[in-house]
């Protein structure tokens, strides 16, 4: 009886540490990199599984024009607060002085107007749009698949990542230090929902939702979708560009996959 | 032998052995929901409103938590059910955090971290997820293999009927509808299999039931854990292997 009691007190006392570690404002237990570490691995697992259950080309659930959400959040930046100055007289006069440059681990670096884009051949689709807070909306969108695009200026064979460098720096713009970015891999980036998204609803891109253009990455959250896009670079790593996470909220500890 | 078994209970047989496989199992799933509960809450703050179908109509949620302040600057919260509303300052949407008021709907200490912070708790809620998963997979598979199903959940009077009922629909029915309804807010999940939200009347419809299944199973585990103390013997099994763990 006595090893018994022994074990109840050894019992109770673990479990009043493990909840006082828990519970009882304890909150460095959250700020311990190694720990982060070994939960986080659990990512890499995430992304495989998804990958080894879904096909490559598999696409995400397109929806009717009915199913449209009546009011679509914007995700992150959405006004001229987050955006350079003279971004909106940019916009008034129809981003004629716009442009997307496309470079890095490609074999004819190019640079793009926005009617060179839109009149490439055109995907539309009307999606689901997650957002890492937990709501969902419907909107519809058209725009130049990304792959018709890689295709055309043509990926140099060490070419491994996809980076977005936006206009805007989230969530008030200050000097373009540290100016929105992302990045998606190969696949992904060659996906045929995978489009560089010029209009929504049937109309131009509006400023809170990116314009002149944005990502769609249907098959992960709304935070890797970059808005207000100036360039897009290839390259075959990404420790060396921002935090080295591969993002802007990556580089805040949220996950480069954004499949979960 | 059986020194403390159920406490003057003569028509109960004495509490069942329980093996080291169902013992760890059990010990590892509740680490599992009370780790998934907190952070879980810390995702539901990140968004404290809930939606049925396949979007939400952000205008109209069917529960929502809001924080706000008054004309004059004091800070009110309100917690809205099916559009009635309940003013819940210091409870709900305005919760205390080291004497202060913070703009968290549910209160820092009831999350993982006990501070906002979505992404670390999303990194915590993944990681806890696949262990729930790998463990009641391993329980389900030593339940098939060692044939202890017969012995755990139908000797006779082992349980009451209404004590089985609640633990079958615990462990066949509410721990794989949580995980059924997790998977729906995996964008990539309804690329491998959209019906799965389908089944729940859309993605929004599983974030709630998520969200009201993740509360049944708080108040089970509670209930249920003050129940296991009212009862040594199958307390002691579950933790020592043998009712009161006398050897």
């Amino acid at each position: 009886m006595t090893g018994l009691l022994d074990r109840r007190a050894l019992l109770a006392a673990g479990a009043a540490g493990a909840g006082s570690l828990l519970l009882g404002g304890c909150g460095r237990i959250y700020d311990s990199p190694s720990l982060r570490e070994l939960l986080a691995g659990g990512e890499g697992l995430t992304q495989r599984a998804h990958r080894a259950l879904m096909g490559r080309d598999t696409l995400a659930r397109e929806y009717r024009p009915a199913d449209i959400s009546r009011s679509f959040r914007p995700n992150g930046s959405q006004d001229a607060q987050s955006l350079p100055p003279g971004y909106l007289d940019m916009m008034t006069a129809g981003f004629d002085a716009w442009r997307l440059t496309v470079h890095g681990l490609v074999q004819r670096p190019a640079r793009f107007t926005l009617a060179e884009l839109v009149a490439m051949p055109a995907r539309s689709q009307i999606t689901r749009h997650d957002c890492v807070e937990g709501w969902s909306c419907i909107g519809g969108w058209t725009g130049t698949p990304l792959a018709a695009l890689l295709r055309r200026v043509g990926l140099k064979p060490e070419a491994r990542f996809i980076v977005f460098y936006c206009a805007d720096e989230h969530p008030r713009y200050f000097r373009g230090r540290s100016l929105y970015y992302e990045s998606i891999d190969l696949i992904d980036a060659f996906h045929p929902q995978t489009l560089l998204a010029y209009a929504m609803n049937g109309a131009p891109l509006p400023l809170a939702h990116g314009a002149p253009l944005r990502l769609r990455l249907e098959r992960q959250l709304g935070y890797k979708m970059a808005k207000y896009i100036e360039r897009i670079e290839v390259v075959d790593r990404l420790d060396h560009i921002g935090g080295g996470q591969g993002g802007s909220w990556e580089d805040q500890g949220y996950q480069w996959y954004a499949g979960v | 032998m059986q020194a403390g078994g159920d406490n003057g209970s003569s028509r109960r047989p004495a509490a069942p052995s329980r093996s080291w496989i169902v013992r760890l199992a059990h010990a590892l799933n509740l680490l599992c929901l009370v780790v998934l509960f907190m952070s879980g809450l810390q995702i539901f703050n990140a968004h404290p409103a809930l939606y049925w179908g396949e979007a939400s109509d952000l205008d109209a949620p069917l529960a929502a938590i809001e924080a706000t302040w008054t004309e004059t600057g004091d800070q009110v919260a309100t917690a809205t059910l099916f559009g009635h509303a309940v003013e819940t300052t210091g409870l709900l949407g305005w919760t205390w955090r080291k004497g202060e008021l913070d703009p968290a709907a549910f209160p820092a200490w009831l999350t993982i971290p006990n501070r906002q912070d979505l992404a670390t708790g999303r990194v915590w809620h993944f990681a806890f997820a696949w262990l729930l998963v790998a463990n009641g997979l391993a329980y389900l598979l030593h339940l098939l293999v060692r044939r202890r199903w017969a012995r755990d959940f139908r000797a006779p009077g082992a349980y009451g009927p209404a004590q089985r009922a609640v633990y079958l629909a615990v462990v066949f029915l509410a721990l794989p509808a949580m995980v059924a309804t997790g998977l729906c807010m995996s964008p990539a999940i309804l690329v491998i299999a959209p019906w799965l939200a389908d089944l729940f009347g859309g993605r929004q419809s599983a974030r709630t039931l998520h969200f009201l299944l993740a509360w049944s199973l708080a108040a089970f585990t509670l209930v249920h854990g003050l129940l296991a103390l009212r009862s040594p013997g199958r307390l002691g099994a579950m933790i020592f292997g043998r009712g009161g763990g006398a050897r």
